[in-house]
């Protein structure tokens, strides 16, 4: 268990290498911390940056030459007076700064402390704290968008709204059997169904628009097909020599599939070249092509390539494509010229590298638009966990509306709804005293 | 028995004085009653029911303890009729209006009756302390009496001023005189006094009546005891109530005159119970509501007097007159006594154990309104608990405490020691954390073997309590044992009443028809298999919390040596000195890591000492 009631400081940054480090304080001490560390006698201002030197106890000379941030209680982020302290990069310099803070009075903090002093001081939720969580390991565009979208409290409000159904229900119901001597009116139990029924609705659309990281929002599989040797190594090659960064790439024959995730500008995408579609008897080959017709049912985007028609190709494998985005490619067009170009193909050369570059941003566009449809349809990024609750709670809501269908028992199902917003606190804001709560924010880093 | 041979002594006749001296004498013991007023004992001073919703769960438990409030309503009662019945069993209440004139003497002459109980007719003033212990009280005419322990119920008699509009004087009730001096006495003593309010409607002439205006109310057609112990079967005589409903026109008469309201006017200084509001409270806290139901209710059988439920007032006399004259029915109104609003003073109960003995003062126990609550049926059962504890003391035993999870009087008592109060305090079936488990019907079931293990049974209420559970196991095992065949399906009886549409009424053999309990045991066992899924939900939860419950804290514990505990929870703490880490729990602001913090530090304390 944490404590709460001391100094914490941290290193907010990776160690190693960097321009700068930042270092993190939170507690009563940071005026008294940052009072020392700039052997300066005034109080600093809320908000304000100070660039001063700093210095070790009972040391003469700066260490080093710093920008510092004081925020006051209950305006920072852990809800604390807290410090931020930006030094140059190295670890020499953090260290020696948290070892002086250390001096100072303060410890060394725990992995996921400052989120949990945040979440103690009602700065944030559990959502809230485990999107922080995420967000740092977020690899795209798309997860993180939508993690900063709980961050800013969206699924919090949501939940909230569904949760607040229920304790509308929990209140009226309680009045009804508490103060109400009338028997209660058909027009009231009415309203109870409907409320159950709207806050069951507000649970079910928010599991259909959540996702899991399983789901891979990150994931965009964009895979090269077509005949034996039309080229799709080459431009598969091309297309990596081509992109901003290559994250993973394996070497293998094109009797497999090989894949490399990288980035086109800022998407994020996983290309694959598959091996050449032919009738072979050679069980490697049959293999391998077999690979291919699984990738082009898991792939979002298909490349058809092809030296002569790649329409045809398309065409011809139309009942595994379905209503898959596609991309036309006609390589080698530095072997024929053709006057005839048709709109939707693209006109390539990889070995002279011509026509590259439209059909990237042509990729591009098509990227965009598999995403702005995965977006259409989701909308939360959750953890296991917060899934794992939902399903629970629509699936108890499920039941408790059915047995006050058959039961008309106010009572009993009150005491459902009771368990049911229990559920919501724990996913929302567990108390304190959930080990649970324990458990997950030591899986955060430290720092955060 | 006595330790000694100095008495126990009851001050006060009220239910609360009545169910501690009769618990007293249940379990062998004896006392001496002190009442200002011996006709007065058992008086209703407020509205002519008792039961109702949350309360009749507490006359129901005081009666499995042997108490005598449901014995004494069921005798005197006039109407009955079970409330909430379209809300769930858990919370059926049963409220019987009961004959004001019938009830107080039926209770005096089971008091007068009863050789255990002397009945003195004086007043308690001061008492006097040695060791910390209380050693005698000062009686007003006689002087000091020498007491092995005393329980105070004073009702509203302590300081008690009457506010009729502008008008205040004092009065424990209308046309008592108060009960002064053991205030002072108490703060003397380092007991802490607050102050709050309670109010009671004008009590109307019936002959001023238009009775073809109004509504009548029939009781049920059907009817039910509250005792088990209350002779089978159960018929009664009983008798209408009438409903009149308030309009804007009272609404606006009310609104123009509030000044007069001493409430409004600000002259009350103590504060009064929001759940059981007075008209003009009503009047400007629900706006949006354009009419009130007000209830006629006959004092007694062919009573003259007419009690106005729903319109307890500190308005001014002519006020009142004039906004019920606006209303059809009561055009030419006539007051027998107008609605009033009385002042007393309380002792906050955080200062009391769970037994209900003074945390300071040993041997000295409060029960009933002196503890903040409001009610007859909450001070009865107060006063039961503190009677067998006053017993248990002075036999140097261990403490009769009920837990929160065996009954409404355990949840009652622990959210009075525990908790700040604002307001008095009321019996809501909310305030239980396992409403279905504390059921009206699995009363005897829940208290049965802590009421025989204390004593608390006569003999006459042992035989019929195993009476009932003789005749629930023939019924429970005819359901367990039995198959039966019900649209196409052979399952055992017990099976298919857990079908909601399926009553054991209709299926049970009609030879268990005899039995003397037939009614009460049906629909227990019929009630525990219905709600057993939640039943064993609540268990669940209970067994969880059950380790806090017993876990105790030292007295005196040093609270001020704990690092890491707010500056908050430790005054807090320090005030209450809760018993238990469950008490801790229960105080409004204290963490889960403070009882954490104390839970280890306790085990330190205990493994050094």
């Amino acid at each position: 268990m944490y404590d709460r009631l001391d100094n914490i400081v941290a290193l907010a940054t990776i160690p190693g290498k960097s321009a700068l480090n930042v270092i993190r304080l939170s507690g009563e001490k940071s005026k008294y911390i940052f009072a020392s560390l700039t052997k300066t006698q005034t109080s600093p201002q809320p908000n304000h940056v100070y660039l001063k030197y700093i210095y070790a106890l009972q040391e003469k000379d700066p260490f080093d030459f710093a920008s510092l941030v004081y925020y006051q209680a209950p305006k920072s982020f852990t809800g604390e007076d807290s410090l931020e302290i930006s030094v140059h990069g190295g670890i020499i310099i953090a260290n020696k700064l948290i070892e002086t803070i250390v001096d100072l009075g303060a410890r060394q903090a725990l992995p996921g402390e400052f989120s949990y002093r945040a979440f103690c001081n009602n700065k944030i939720d559990l959502l809230q704290a485990e999107a922080i969580s995420s967000i740092v390991e977020a690899n795209n565009s798309v997860d993180s968008y939508y993690l900063l979208n709980t961050i800013k409290g969206g699924l919090s409000k949501k939940l909230q709204e569904s949760k607040d159904s229920i304790e509308n229900i929990l209140i009226e119901g309680e009045h009804e059997i508490d103060f109400t001597e009338e028997e209660i009116s058909a027009k009231t139990v009415q309203k109870f169904h409907h409320s159950l029924q709207k806050s069951q609705q507000q649970i079910i659309d928010i599991l259909l628009k959540s996702y899991t990281v399983e789901k891979k929002a990150s994931e965009m599989r964009v895979a090269i097909i077509g005949l034996p040797n039309v080229g799709k190594s080459s431009l598969f090659n091309l297309l990596l020599g081509k992109s901003r960064s290559i994250v993973t790439s394996e070497q293998g024959t094109t009797r497999d599939t090989v894949e490399a995730d990288i980035y086109i500008d800022t998407a994020f995408i996983t290309l694959i070249d598959t091996a050449g579609l032919r009738k072979t008897n050679n069980k490697a080959e049959l293999l391998g092509i077999e690979k291919s017709y699984q990738e082009i049912k898991r792939a979002h985007i298909l490349i058809v390539v092809d030296d002569k028609n790649p329409l045809k190709i398309l065409k011809q494998l139309n009942k595994y494509i379905k209503k898959k985005t596609t991309v036309l490619v006609l390589n080698k067009i530095d072997l024929k010229t053709t006057n005839k170009k048709e709109e939707n193909i693209f006109y390539v050369s990889c070995k002279k590298n011509q026509g590259i570059n439209p059909l990237l941003t042509h990729l591009l566009t098509c990227y965009k638009k598999e995403r702005s449809e995965f977006q259409s349809q989701y909308f939360y990024l959750v953890n296991k966990r917060q899934q794992t609750l939902l399903k629970r709670i629509k699936q108890d809501l499920g039941l408790a509306v059915q047995k006050y269908k058959n039961t008309k028992d106010l009572s009993a199902c009150l005491s459902d709804l009771y368990l049911i917003r229990d559920q919501f606190n724990s996913l929302i804001r567990p108390s304190e005293k959930e080990e649970i709560l324990h458990s997950i924010f030591k899986g955060f880093c430290v720092g955060k | 028995m006595l330790e000694n041979n100095k008495p126990i002594v009851v001050a006060g006749g009220g239910h609360a004085g009545i169910e501690a001296a009769l618990a007293i004498s249940r379990m062998g013991g004896s006392c001496i009653l002190i009442t200002m007023d011996k006709k007065a004992i058992g008086r209703l001073s407020c509205n002519p029911a008792i039961g109702g919703l949350g309360k009749s769960h507490l006359v129901k438990e005081i009666d499995a303890l042997g108490g005598t409030m449901g014995f004494c309503s069921d005798f005197s009662g006039i109407q009955f009729k079970t409330l909430n019945k379209t809300k769930g069993r858990a919370v059926w209440a049963l409220r019987a209006q009961v004959d004001k004139k019938t009830y107080p003497k039926y209770v005096s002459k089971i008091l007068k009756t009863n050789s255990r109980i002397k009945i003195v007719e004086d007043e308690v003033v001061a008492f006097s302390i040695k060791k910390e212990r209380i050693v005698s009280v000062k009686l007003k005419k006689e002087g000091f009496l020498e007491c092995s322990a005393a329980i105070i119920t004073c009702g509203t008699f302590l300081n008690g001023l009457i506010h009729i509009g502008k008008n205040s004087f004092s009065a424990g009730r209308m046309g008592e005189p108060p009960a002064q001096g053991l205030t002072e006495c108490l703060r003397e003593h380092g007991i802490k006094t607050g102050r709050l309010k309670t109010g009671t409607p004008p009590r109307l002439s019936k002959n001023s009546i238009d009775w073809k205006q109004t509504e009548e109310a029939q009781g049920d057609s059907t009817i039910e005891p509250f005792s088990l112990f209350t002779k089978r079967p159960f018929k009664k005589k009983q008798e209408p109530c009438y409903t009149v409903r308030t309009n804007a026109s009272v609404h606006k008469i009310i609104h123009k005159n509030i000044q007069s309201s001493a409430m409004f006017s600000g002259k009350i200084k103590g504060v009064g119970p929001r759940y059981c509001p007075s008209i003009e409270d009503k009047i400007f806290r629900f706006k949006e509501n354009p009419s009130h139901l007000l209830f006629l209710e006959p004092e007694w059988s062919n009573s003259n007097q007419i009690y106005l439920n729903g319109f307890s007032t500190s308005l001014s006399e002519a006020v009142q007159k004039q906004a019920l004259r606006a209303i059809p029915g009561l055009e030419k109104v006539e007051f027998i006594r107008p609605g009033y609003a009385i002042e007393y003073d309380y002792a906050p109960p955080y200062q009391l154990n769970a037994g209900l003995m003074s945390k300071t003062i040993k041997g000295l126990f409060f029960a009933g309104q002196i503890n903040g609550t409001s009610g007859y049926e909450e001070a009865a059962a107060q006063g039961l608990v503190s009677g067998a504890n006053a017993l248990l003391y002075t036999q140097k035993k261990d403490p009769f405490i009920l837990s929160r999870d065996s009954s409404y009087i355990g949840v009652m008592i622990d959210d009075l020691i525990t908790t700040h109060l604002d307001e008095p305090y009321r019996m809501f079936t909310s305030r239980s954390e396992h409403r279905l488990s504390l059921r009206p019907d699995n009363c005897y079931e829940r208290l049965a073997d802590i009421a025989q293990n204390q004593g608390l049974l006569n003999l006459n209420q042992k035989k019929h309590t195993s009476l009932f559970f003789k005749e629930k196991n023939k019924v429970l095992n005819w359901v367990n044992q039995h198959k039966i065949t019900l649209k196409n399906k052979t399952v055992l009886a017990a099976k298919h009443i857990k079908r909601p549409e399926i009553s054991l009424l209709s299926i049970i053999p009609k030879e268990y028809k005899k039995l003397y309990f037939f009614k009460e045991a049906v629909f227990s066992v019929e009630t525990n298999i219905k709600y057993e899924g939640y039943i064993v939900n609540e268990q669940q939860r209970m067994a969880s919390i059950q380790k806090l419950e017993k876990a105790r804290i030292p007295k005196n514990f040093n609270y001020n040596q704990l690092q890491g505990l707010s500056n908050e929870s430790r005054s807090r703490l320090n005030k209450i000195q809760p018993e238990t880490l469950g008490q801790a729990s229960r105080i409004s602001g204290i963490r889960p890591t403070d009882i954490t913090l104390i839970g280890i530090n306790i085990k330190k304390v205990s493994r050094e000492t």
